[in-house]
């Protein structure tokens, strides 16, 4: 909403406010000032007086201008081609401040040129508020501007506008007469409006209205106008407002909405036959004002007569019946209805106008009242109108002003402040509310209060929210703050954060093809009813292939090594569930020149994972790894499903070559675990058990298997063999060659026995050893080297 | 005689180099077949006299070979330890920077503050699903059918009873109801939401926000504001000023927008603040009675506030960052420059 500081200076004494102070005030009371036009040229926009012009040797469109300013005369190249000798223009002079340029000195094609003949284009006049000479040439000022002075109370750019910011509830405002209202509030001012009463004697009308209960419409026929220019006070507000004088009538239209909040229309009533109606059933073509052919659908709201449709209602009237320089009689119409009818027609046809706009606002419910009685004093006034006729409108809906009760005390305990009951009541008489007893008559434009918190929020927005206090509620402790869920989140960043992986996030919503990439998915994905793209029309099942897509971004920007993680819900057609995704590229650390490499591969991320897992609560004898030889992302044998017991928690494994070539990155270990069902499952509680007091012995056995023997039956069968005894075993060498065999593998293992209980003898350990050793031969049919 | 060997011995225990030579020498002439062994055998055939005499002089050479040879031995030991270190010199210039570490991603850094903020207060912290219905995220908010925001244009809806959440207002709402009878609440919500935007250096379809509700009986408003201030303060530096500006959300009346005085400037204006010295970080307000009453809280008795953050904008302040679109690229070289506690 756009406000002029000259207008409002019309009706308040502002002296002691300067543009910022104005500023302030509006935002502080609700009307955030989004922007403050000047048009401040700083004294460098003169009057000037074309003294001689004539055309520039090198060029057929340039003129070389002698122009008087008053305290010298400048020598000025000017490409316009309406320039001539005697006219009044404006000149900006060397170092004026244009919005596109700054003046300077300088030679246009060999001649010098001291400063700019300007057309309002190039003071920042928006183009659609001039006609095209303005836009095509530079502005001819009136043979009466007087030469050196500043131009821009000639040019009506000697205002200030302010942009506000309206919040949805406040759009009365956009009412002009509203406004006033409210900024009679904020600056503690007096202001009263009247809204003129038609005293001419009226004629019975022949006109008829029709329309369904929760419309409006009136109609009121006026003859015998004259067309010409409206006044000067019609057309420096609309210039505010960037709206084209026409003539007038449509003036008249344009500023009685302005004022009041109501859209009306003004029709030629030549054009018009019979009843003014209100019909949503029209579908067929219709030629508007701009000129455009639209196409109107069933559930489209037309204005009609009796023959033919007259306008696309509250969005734009027809170029038919529209008011012209012929027009001898009009008929105004005044029209409500439902704005969501509004706004999807105007959606539709793509058409937004002041009308629309307007309509999808709260107006106030008085307004098309106002409305009427405006336009038919302005069009006595200002159009010479003679007959006036009755107006004839549709049932009105009975206006019922809401009152509420104003307790200050109550307003007080809520607010947390110390007001005293004048100055809460104060407030109210600021706003011009009607007070009676405590009770609250709100005004019928104000529809935005409904309860008697509104009312504490019109007293602490006027009276400032720099006077509420500053204070904290009592505390409620609590014994749960952070959810489970969201402490392992917590745990698990900082493990992975500690192990050198970098924490992302992406986007929810993906493509289709990324979806077919997903994880461990039971349901189908959720597609978007309206997405915005392509690119993110689904929501998505799981995180990894997001993953892999920063992972191809990093590595094609020559970023190596990079291992990152991502927590985050995935959701199907059925649940949502919170998932862990890992992937883990090129090396864990590198220094090269001392060897000490490690490579990010399936068995990096298997220390990890277990690392975790165990941290996290979950004793490693609850981890089971199983090989799945069928995950399509994964390569076929360097993937393990992981379970804590029987529960399945999710995948980890080294990336399929054809998916490694599909996203464009190199080989990586990638994992993706539910930490909802994880979260879910019972964690061990931190178990002190002393050390064992008794010396632990290291006996080491180098055997040879087939090659399919995995080491978890080996491991199995010492772990079977040994029991308790067993305190852990460690691989520390594997060999496979041609001469033990191209099928056989040798494995050599590190056995550490140590008992609870005692000291374990000689003959103890020795009986061990050939127990395991006997069994390893006879289950694994394993040869003892 | 005894001169002879103390000459001798000395000179070679001197010419030591390692610890061997100097057992060497130790055996030789301490050993029991050493020099001074036979002058002791020789003793037999002098005087008692004599014998005193010899017999001293013998043990007060034995004891200064012993001593001399200890010192030698401590002085062998320390060459040998200074040889040692000297070949283990190494080049200390050489980078070693390979045991990198990760670090949260600025959001959740962010989020994670402010959790750990709130829960300080006694807050607890509650997250649901980003499935929202729109039962949650419009109508309990107390946002009508007909309004604006509920258009489809802004909301990426499933159906016609499912959506995206498009703030975490539909989390409050929802904890309202499940607590309705359980009162107090003081809770913070946070999570990503979505709207139906265009990607830009300003606008994403997903972003993160924070939420936080109070619920209990005699909460008023300058209790707002005291818990912003605080929690502007724990973000931005303890000298952050606050201010609220009036203005509107369906689910709280009164509703104000928070500033914060300008981080960059410190509230004298610059580009940034453009020239005003504040910057908005989040709306807040008194939770409506309509609110209240629609998840079946006696609004008269109970009074309540509620507030919510743009976790991006926060991020985008303390950092710098000019560009939400950097959280969601997730160029590695930009997530490692908030590796660091601050
Ligand atoms: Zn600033």
């Amino acid at each position: 909403m756009l406000v002029s500081r000259k207008y409002i200076e019309q009706y308040f004494n502002l002296e002691n406010y300067t543009n910022d102070a104005i500023a302030e005030a509006l935002t502080t009371s609700g009307f955030e000032v989004e922007g403050v036009i000047a048009y401040d040229f700083k004294n460098k926009l003169v009057v000037g007086e074309v003294l001689t012009c004539e055309k520039h040797p090198d060029s057929d469109h340039l003129h070389i201008c002698t122009v008087d300013v008053a305290i010298e005369q400048l020598q000025i190249v000017c490409g316009a081609k309406n320039v001539a000798v005697g006219q009044k223009v404006i000149v900006a002079l060397v170092g004026c401040e244009l919005p596109q340029l700054k003046i300077t000195k300088s030679k246009v094609r060999g001649i010098e040129s001291s400063g700019m003949l300007c057309s309002l284009v190039e003071l920042g006049v928006p183009e659609s508020t001039l006609t095209d000479e303005q836009k095509n040439g530079i502005e001819i000022l009136k043979s009466d501007a007087i030469i050196g002075d500043i131009a821009n109370k000639y040019i009506g750019l000697d205002d200030v506008i302010f942009e506000l910011g309206v919040t949805p509830n406040r759009s009365d405002v956009v009412a002009l007469n509203n406004l006033l209202k409210e900024l009679a509030a904020i600056f503690n001012q007096q202001i009263n409006i009247e809204i003129p009463t038609v005293t001419t004697n009226l004629i019975d009308t022949p006109l008829k209205v029709a329309c369904s209960e929760n419309r409006y419409i009136s109609a009121q026929k006026i003859e015998n106008i004259t067309i010409k220019d409206s006044s000067e006070h019609i057309q420096s507000l609309l210039k505010t407002y960037n709206i084209k004088s026409i003539n007038n009538i449509v003036d008249i239209s344009n500023y009685v909405a302005l004022l009041t909040g109501q859209p009306n229309h003004i029709y030629d009533a030549e054009f018009v036959k019979g009843s003014l109606r209100i019909v949503d059933d029209y579908e067929g073509e219709f030629v508007a004002l701009d000129g455009n052919t639209y196409n109107i659908v069933k559930g489209d709201l037309m204005i009609f007569d009796d023959e033919k449709p007259l306008g696309i209602a509250g969005i734009m009237g027809g170029e038919y019946s529209k008011v012209t320089e012929n027009t001898k009689n009009v008929i105004i119409e005044v029209a409500n209805f439902e704005r969501m009818k509004i706004r999807n027609t105007s959606r539709r046809l793509n058409i937004t106008s002041e009308s629309s706009i307007k309509y999808q606002k709260n107006i106030d419910p008085q307004a098309s009242d106002y409305a009427s009685r405006y336009i038919v004093d302005l069009l006595i006034k200002e159009a010479d109108a003679k007959n006036v006729y009755n107006k004839i409108e549709s049932s009105q809906k009975q206006i019922n002003l809401t009152t509420l009760k104003l307790d200050y005390q109550r307003l007080n305990n809520h607010l947390g402040s110390h007001f005293s009951k004048e100055e809460v009541f104060s407030v109210m008489k600021r706003l011009d509310f009607e007070i009676k007893n405590d009770e609250i008559t709100i005004p019928s434009y104000r529809s935005d209060i409904t309860v008697a918190e509104d009312l504490y929020e019109e007293v602490i927005r006027l009276l400032g929210y720099d006077h509420l206090p500053t204070t904290l509620p009592t505390v409620s402790a609590s014994n749960k703050s952070l959810p489970l869920i969201q402490k392992m989140q917590r745990n698990i960043s900082q493990f992975l954060n500690k192990n050198g992986i970098q924490q992302a996030m992406t986007y929810t919503l993906i493509s289709d093809e990324l979806n077919s990439f997903a994880l461990n998915v039971k349901e189908d994905a959720i597609s978007l009813a309206s997405p915005l793209s392509d690119d993110r029309k689904i929501i998505r099942r799981s995180i990894l292939p997001s993953l892999l897509e920063v992972l191809a971004y990093n590595e094609s920007r020559s970023v190596e090594n990079c291992s990152l993680y991502e927590i985050s819900d995935v959701t199907d057609k059925e649940s949502s569930e919170n998932r862990l995704s890992i992937v883990l590229s090129g090396n864990k650390y590198a220094n090269k020149w001392n060897n000490h490499v490690v490579t990010n591969d399936f068995y990096v991320m298997k220390s990890l994972i277990t690392q975790m897992l165990v941290q996290l609560g979950y004793d490693k004898q609850r981890i089971v790894y199983q090989a799945n030889t069928n995950q399509s992302l994964m390569h076929p044998y360097q993937c393990v499903d992981v379970y804590i017991g029987r529960d399945f928690i999710g995948t980890f494994g080294t990336i399929h070559p054809t998916i490694s070539k599909k996203f464009i990155v190199s080989k990586c270990v990638l994992a993706e675990l539910n930490l909802t069902k994880l979260e879910s499952l019972k964690v061990g509680k931190i178990k002190y058990t002393p050390v064992s007091r008794y010396q632990s012995v290291k006996r080491d056995i180098a055997i040879l298997v087939d090659k399919s023997v995995t080491y978890g039956a080996i491991k199995s069968v010492i772990e079977k063999t040994g029991k308790s005894l067993i305190k852990s075993l460690e691989v520390f060498d594997i060999y496979e060659g041609e001469n033990i065999g191209s099928d056989k593998k040798s494995m050599a293992i590190r056995i550490t026995l140590q008992s609870q209980t005692e000291t374990l003898d000689n003959h103890t350990i020795q009986s061990l050893m050939e127990n395991i050793t006997t069994t390893l031969t006879t289950q694994l049919n394993a040869q003892i080297r | 005689m005894l001169q002879k060997i103390q000459l001798e011995a000395l000179e070679k225990i001197m010419q030591c180099q390692n610890n061997t030579q100097l057992n060497e020498i130790k055996v030789l002439y301490l050993g029991k077949k050493g020099p001074l062994q036979e002058v002791m055998q020789q003793l037999k055939t002098l005087s008692v006299e004599e014998k005193k005499e010899v017999g001293k002089k013998v043990n007060e050479l034995k004891s200064l070979l012993e001593s001399t040879i200890e010192t030698k031995r401590i002085q062998l030991n320390e060459i040998a330890l200074q040889q040692q270190l000297e070949n283990e010199k190494i080049d200390l210039t050489l980078e070693a920077d390979y045991y990198e570490q990760g670090n949260l991603h600025p959001l959740i850094k962010i989020q994670t503050e402010l959790e750990d903020i709130f829960i300080a207060m006694g807050y607890d912290v509650a997250k649901i699903g980003e499935v929202e219905l729109d039962l949650y995220n419009f109508e309990r908010a107390n946002i009508p059918h007909d309004h604006p925001a509920r258009d489809m244009q802004d909301t990426f809806y499933i159906d016609d009873e499912k959506l995206l959440r498009t703030h975490t207002t539909a989390v409050q709402m929802r904890y309202l109801e499940e607590h309705a009878n359980n009162l107090p609440i003081q809770v913070v919500c946070p999570g990503k939401v979505y709207r139906r935007d265009d990607d830009d250096a300003t606008h994403s379809h997903q972003f993160m926000q924070i939420e936080g509700l109070v619920v209990k009986e005699n909460v008023k408003m300058s209790d707002l504001k005291g818990t912003l201030l605080l929690m502007a303060q724990k973000m931005f530096g303890e000298n952050q000023k606050i201010r609220f500006r009036p203005s509107y959300f369906q689910f709280t009346e009164p509703s104000v927008e928070v500033d914060v005085s300008c981080p960059f400037c410190g509230g004298k204006g610059c580009n940034v603040c453009k020239q005003t010295g504040w910057i908005e970080i989040l709306g807040a307000g008194m939770v409506h009675p309509k609110v209240l009453e629609m998840a079946g809280i006696d609004s008269t008795k109970y009074s309540g506030f509620a507030f919510g953050a743009g976790i991006d904008r926060i991020a985008m302040l303390r950092y710098g960052v000019e560009d939400i679109r950097h959280f969601f690229t997730n160029d590695i070289r930009f997530l490692k420059s908030f590796n660091r506690f601050d």
